[in-house]
């Protein structure tokens, strides 16, 4: 007797169906990438107990067990939940997996718990964000990245946060040795000058990367207490139009940035096209259709922005097109 | 004199203080550090014993207390200067004993170098100095090394330990408790060379007397309601500045630190022939010339001098002495556009040799005090007392 399984409930639990006949995967998506090092001894012993020893780092963060049997499902769910509970993954069965999502594994860098460069802890607000949306079968990708580096690739992202900080500047502190000046120039966009001895920033080019308050030797630039972000929009790979996420706000808080997304996601429960495969569209391929107006009114609704935030009027997105 | 009180009897007397002085101690700057979420701890005006950090060396050190980063020197129109006043009020700088050892190095320069220096003269001889103990070791420091673990030359030494509060007063401006009156013996006076033996003996006598300063605050706590009843006589002993807490009065010496983590020895024959010891290609290319080892120095005196004249009208502006770095570009710049020292590995041994060789030839001592900050704040890693002891090092090896 062949197999029988329902290949959707199991995709729904977080398991892949194969090349090989009777033989899948087993997916653990970790939140923000970051995660007790327990863990990785936990999934050892499945990959060596029920899989082929082998283990796929995936692109979202992730763990994908390899070679697993689809027999053996029910069991590697027992195994699965120390995992789903150190993780604190969603989950509406103990010892029967979680449920996977359209929603995927909200990524980000290392962030502020090691990078010196980064503005805030990403993982911590990847949690924060994962505890608001998930489960949720939209297909939704968001990323958190500490500056402008961009590490995370956050702009290939539906929502990409890049962590700012305003840099504050205390001039009786200041020794004018400039290295916050070579520091912008070479790594950043250049937006210090320097008139009788003093820095001058432009606030229209600073893009709040921290820079210049990393190479003050005096503590003459520091970081504003209030974190700041840039909300980069509808960035994405694929096959028709893939492209790099617009600038939608900048020097936004982190609360409104959740707030939007969630009212992304109603956005998309209204718009969704009533024959996208799977229950699944791109959001981008949304907004291209009904038009960014349209979304920024959903997108906005009951947010209160910071005076300082700017929103951007409207935004156009280019990439490559194979579609046309 | 040596008093114990209690920390709220403690804090009474700091209000006293911050009446009279503008006092300076090592604060906690949250989110001010190099990098997100961490702070930075540097000098700056407080206003309570719980503002200071005691249980951390600062990571800048007290001489932005005396000497100000960016100092107006005189402000000019056409044809006549002004100069600015000084400070309005007295200075209180808490510090630890290789910061007031630090001092010392300060008026070196500015005092006892040539002509006094009338900005440092005129904020130098108002300020005083209250020192906090070292009960342990910082990890970098090497003040032993150094002989600058010790000082006697403080106006007040205070010691917090949870509730109680040690001090000893010695400037009759800072003790409104009556001082000598009741004195016994020598409180105090033998600092620098007290004794183990007799720093147990004050430890030993801590749980009795203890008790003693418990006990005083609770009529301190009975004095405190006074300002309920008795307005006038509350009034009347607040403008005296009497702190109604009353001290026990005992033997307090400050707390030394013995041994360092970190240990230095100093090359003692180095010369011009030092120059071109390899070490310096090598920390000349690890260098990325920052300044922040001078920046955080206690000792490090040099500045530059920035005339500006104001935007809206440039016949009107100001001279500046800013504080300055023989690490980053510009330090040794002349008229005409010549400079030199202009590798890393020259800077870092001007300095080197300027901290253990150049200034002790001069004034007898060095002008190291082995606070470790410089260790602690280098983005590369580079560890001056690692450099002091290869050079110790190479000089041995070389004689043998």
């Amino acid at each position: 007797m062949g197999l029988d399984i329902n290949t959707k409930k199991l995709k729904k639990n977080a398991f892949r169906v194969s090349k090989v006949r009777g033989i899948g995967a087993s997916r653990i998506r970790v939140p923000g990438g970051y995660l007790d090092a327990r863990v990785l001894g936990m999934v050892q012993e499945i990959a060596e107990q029920y899989g082929n020893g082998y283990v796929h780092l995936t692109t979202r963060q992730g763990f994908e067990i390899e070679g697993i049997r689809l027999e053996d499902m029910e069991e590697i769910n027992q195994k699965l939940q120390p995992i789903i509970e150190i993780l604190e993954i969603n989950q509406e069965e103990t010892g029967k997996g979680y449920p996977a999502s359209g929603t995927r594994n909200i990524s980000a860098c290392i962030g502020n718990n090691v990078c010196p460069f980064a503005n805030y802890n990403t993982a911590a607000l990847a949690k924060r964000i994962e505890k608001a949306v998930f489960p949720n079968d939209l297909h939704f990708k968001i990323a958190c990245t500490g500056c402008s580096n961009d590490c995370a690739k956050a702009r290939m992202h539906d929502f990409g946060i890049i962590g700012m900080t305003r840099p504050e500047y205390d001039p009786d502190r200041c020794v004018h040795c400039q290295a916050c000046m070579k520091g912008c120039e070479k790594l950043s966009v250049r937006a210090l000058r320097s008139e009788n001895y003093k820095i001058l920033r432009d606030e229209e080019k600073c893009i709040g990367c921290g820079v210049c308050v990393t190479k003050c030797p005096t503590r003459a630039f520091t970081r504003s207490k209030k974190k700041y972000y840039k909300l980069t929009i509808m960035g994405r790979t694929g096959k028709k139009n893939p492209r790099l996420g617009e600038d939608f706000l900048v020097w936004a808080d982190e609360d409104s940035i959740v707030k939007i997304i969630l009212n992304t996601y109603r956005f998309v429960k209204e718009y969704i096209s009533p024959d996208a495969p799977a229950g699944k569209e791109h959001i981008g391929y949304i907004i291209d259709r009904v038009g960014f107006e349209e979304y920024k009114k959903w997108a906005l609704e009951g947010v209160e922005l910071p005076p300082e935030t700017i929103v951007k009027e409207c935004v156009y997105w280019s990439g490559i097109h194979y579609d046309r | 004199m040596g008093y114990r009180l209690s920390r709220p009897g403690a804090g009474e007397l700091f209000r006293k203080w911050a009446r009279q002085y503008d006092v300076f101690g090592p604060k906690r700057m949250e989110g001010e550090g190099c990098f997100s979420d961490t702070d930075v701890i540097r000098y700056g005006k407080v206003s309570s014993l719980d503002e200071i950090v005691w249980d951390q060396r600062s990571d800048y050190s007290f001489k932005e207390a005396l000497l100000a980063i960016n100092e107006t020197l005189f402000y000019f129109t056409e044809d006549t200067a002004t100069v600015p006043k000084g400070p309005d009020k007295d200075l209180l700088i808490f510090l630890r004993a290789c910061d007031l050892n630090g001092v010392r190095r300060l008026d070196q320069i500015y005092l006892q170098n040539g002509p006094e220096d009338f900005y440092y003269k005129r904020i130098r001889e108002r300020a005083k100095f209250v020192l906090m103990g070292c009960g342990q070791t910082c990890e970098t420091g090497f003040c032993v090394s150094m002989g600058t673990n010790v000082c006697d030359d403080y106006d007040a030494y205070i010691k917090v330990d949870g509730d109680r509060v040690d001090l000893d007063i010695r400037a009759e401006e800072l003790d409104p408790y009556g001082g000598d009156q009741g004195r016994e013996g020598q409180a105090g006076t033998g600092v620098g060379s007290g004794t183990a033996a007799e720093a147990e003996g004050v430890a030993a006598a801590g749980p009795e007397a203890g008790g003693v300063a418990a006990a005083g605050s609770e009529t301190g706590g009975a004095a405190a309601t006074g300002p309920e009843t008795g307005g006038a006589a509350a009034a009347g002993s607040e403008a005296e500045g009497v702190p109604g807490e009353v001290p026990v009065r005992m033997d307090v010496s400050p707390d030394f630190v013995t041994e360092n983590k970190e240990k230095v020895t100093l090359p003692r024959n180095l010369s011009n022939a030092s120059f071109t010891k390899e070490i310096w290609q090598e920390y000349g290319s690890r260098c990325i010339g920052c300044g922040r080892c001078n920046f955080v120095c206690p000792t490090c005196t040099c500045f530059t001098m920035q005339d500006i004249f104001y935007k809206d009208n440039p016949k009107v502006g100001e001279r500046r002495r800013v504080w300055a770095s023989c690490q980053v570009d510009g330090y040794t710049d002349m008229a005409g556009g010549h400079s030199y020292r202009k590798s890393q590995g020259d800077r870092m041994r001007f300095k080197v040799m300027h901290k253990i060789y150049d200034f002790e030839k001069r004034f007898g001592y060095p002008m190291c005090v082995g606070c470790g900050r410089c260790d602690d704040v280098c983005p590369e890693y580079i560890s001056y007392a690692n450099c002091i002891n290869r050079l110790a090092k190479e000089e041995s090896a070389d004689e043998k």
